[in-house]
């Protein structure tokens, strides 16, 4: 998948040097003039890099990149921090915020390339290597625990995607399979004996071969010392025990720039596309859900597909997140002319009446309702 | 010669070599003493300095190498804006000043930076209501008439 950079700077001389920079690699570039702004674009379009200024008008980098580090749904994403200030104590602060990697002003392009290679995948535009993968491709996670209980869970936490753990309690081991099998993702225990965790995490990242495959450290949340370290070396994140199933599949996804789009849309026959809302759904997911949205029904329409499902009946409960993610798909399918049905259950229904949005909403008690005479 | 002087001959000539290739050479005939108030003609940056140095830090650029210096950096075009080049400028000013803060501070005076400003007029006057020290330099763009001039009007807590 190409991958997505994002560049917050005041300046459209520094954004055109990074887009200069970056004109010979297949990559998506956004731009933001502002921390506000950044953390706008970050949340609409999850990008894989952020290029983060100091010194700019509205809301500077020291505190975009503490709300950045603060947003659960954000705090995965790489930073390389830009200042004109080198000084040891500008240096020191950014990095305790947890910045991946940083850059003095002036700075050269290929430096930035240089940096920005450790973190992406950068491939010459045209060589192929780009092609988007999919939740439903094959991947593999290396998982790094002496605990065969911990493995077990993450093998029980992933089993609905077509993803193999492959499990050892030894960094020696987790090295070798890093060569050999070039995971997709590595899940290591920051507590293992003699910071073999930190160590195995560097010779990870000072192997061409294996330095951008995305490793996660693994403690308790109270672990905090742990879990500073590993931030402040460059770990892609931190997965705290007991594993949350969801936020495992969310920022594993995330990390392995996956296309999660099968997730909730999916062809039934040549002409019906079904979006399937999960129940309980987090800020997380809607962000996820709502970023499909506009690439899916664009492409319906280039590939002939002129029928959306949209199916509520797994939900429970109606929220106004809910109601918004809904609308969203509806308004994207009227701007391109789309014939959409919406489904849900008799409690939907009962709820959907009383919201101002939905309350004349007509919508089928099932699949095969809705695709009567549709 | 003052420190100040030095650290920023040194950020003058690798933000022009690093950002523009341009390379500049120092005019040591220039005095390294400014009287204030001073004089510019064409377009000017300045970042102000708080902390253990106070102060302002100027770029007087001449308008034919702010077309130059734009022109290696986003590409040439006859019709540039104005606001092109004052973003360009400012962000030169303020790498200087974010290079100057920086040895500055290796030396015990932290500081805080602005955001830049850049003015334009014909003739500009710019003077000092508080200071210490006002100390100048002037580059030459090598093989041109091209100059660039700082100032830098300072109070330093000692």
């Amino acid at each position: 998948m190409t991958p997505k950079i994002l560049s917050v700077d005041d300046s459209k001389m520094i954004h055109m040097v990074i887009g200069k920079a970056f004109k010979p690699y297949d990559v998506q570039l956004f731009y933001a003039t502002n921390g506000v702004e950044g953390l706008a674009v970050a949340t609409r379009e999850n990008p894989n890099l952020i290029i983060l200024d100091v010194t700019m008008p509205v809301m500077d980098g020291v505190e975009t990149l503490t709300k950045l580090k603060s947003d659960p749904l954000l705090k995965d994403i790489p930073v390389i921090m830009l200042t004109a200030e080198a000084g040891r104590e500008n240096v020191v602060k950014i990095a305790r915020i947890g910045v991946r990697d940083y850059m003095i002003k002036p700075f050269k392009e290929e430096a930035l390339i240089e940096k920005a290679g450790r973190i992406v995948d950068l491939q010459a535009k045209g060589s192929g290597a780009g092609k988007a993968k999919s939740i439903t491709d094959p991947a593999t996670i290396l998982v790094v625990d002496d605990k065969q209980a911990i493995i077990q869970q993450v093998q029980e936490a992933i089993a609905e995607y077509p993803w193999t753990v492959i499990g050892t309690s030894q960094c020696g081991e987790a090295i070798d399979v890093c060569a050999r099998e070039n995971p997709d993702a590595v899940l290591v225990s920051l507590t293992l004996p003699d910071r073999a965790a930190f160590n195995f995490f560097q010779m990870i990242r000072a192997n061409p071969k294996t330095k951008s495959i995305p490793v996660f450290g693994m403690c308790i949340k109270t672990a905090t010392e742990e879990q500073t370290q590993a931030q402040s070396i460059g770990f892609t994140g931190i997965i705290t025990k007991p594993i949350d199933p969801s936020d495992l599949n969310f920022r594993l996804t995330k990390a392995m720039n996956l296309n999660t789009s099968a997730k909730y849309f999916k062809m039934d026959g040549a002409t019906l596309m079904i979006a399937r809302i999960p129940n309980a759904i987090s800020d997380a997911i809607a962000n996820e859900v709502n970023s499909h949205i506009k690439p899916m029904t664009q492409e319906m329409v280039e590939s002939g597909v002129s029928k959306m499902l949209i199916d509520m009946s797994e939900l429970t409960k109606i929220e106004m997140g809910t109601i918004k993610l809904m609308l969203n798909i509806m308004q994207n399918c009227a701007e391109l002319t789309i014939k959409y049905r919406v489904v849900g259950s008799s409690e939907f229904i009962t709820q959907a009446k009383t919201f101002a949005e939905t309350k004349d909403l007509i919508i089928y008690v099932s699949r095969e309702a809705a695709k009567e005479g549709f | 010669m003052h420190d100040i002087t030095l650290f920023v001959r040194g950020a003058v000539r690798e933000v022009f070599s690093t950002m523009a290739s341009i390379d500049i050479t120092c005019n040591e005939e220039f005095p390294e003493i400014a009287t204030p108030p001073f004089t510019a003609d064409g377009i000017v940056g300045s970042v102000s300095v708080t902390g253990k140095m106070n102060g302002v830090v100027y770029l007087v650029f001449a308008p034919a190498l702010v077309k130059r210096v734009c022109n290696s950096i986003l590409g040439d075009d006859p019709s540039r804006s104005p606001q092109e080049e004052n973003d360009v400028i400012g962000e030169f000013t303020n790498m200087v000043t974010g290079n100057l803060k920086s040895k500055m501070a290796d030396k015990g005076f932290n500081c805080k930076l602005s955001i830049p400003t850049v003015l334009r007029g014909n003739p500009i006057t710019i003077d000092v209501a508080d200071g210490n020290l006002s100390l100048s330099n002037q580059f030459i763009v090598d093989g041109t008439q091209d100059t660039i001039s700082t100032l830098v009007f300072a109070k330093l807590d000692e």
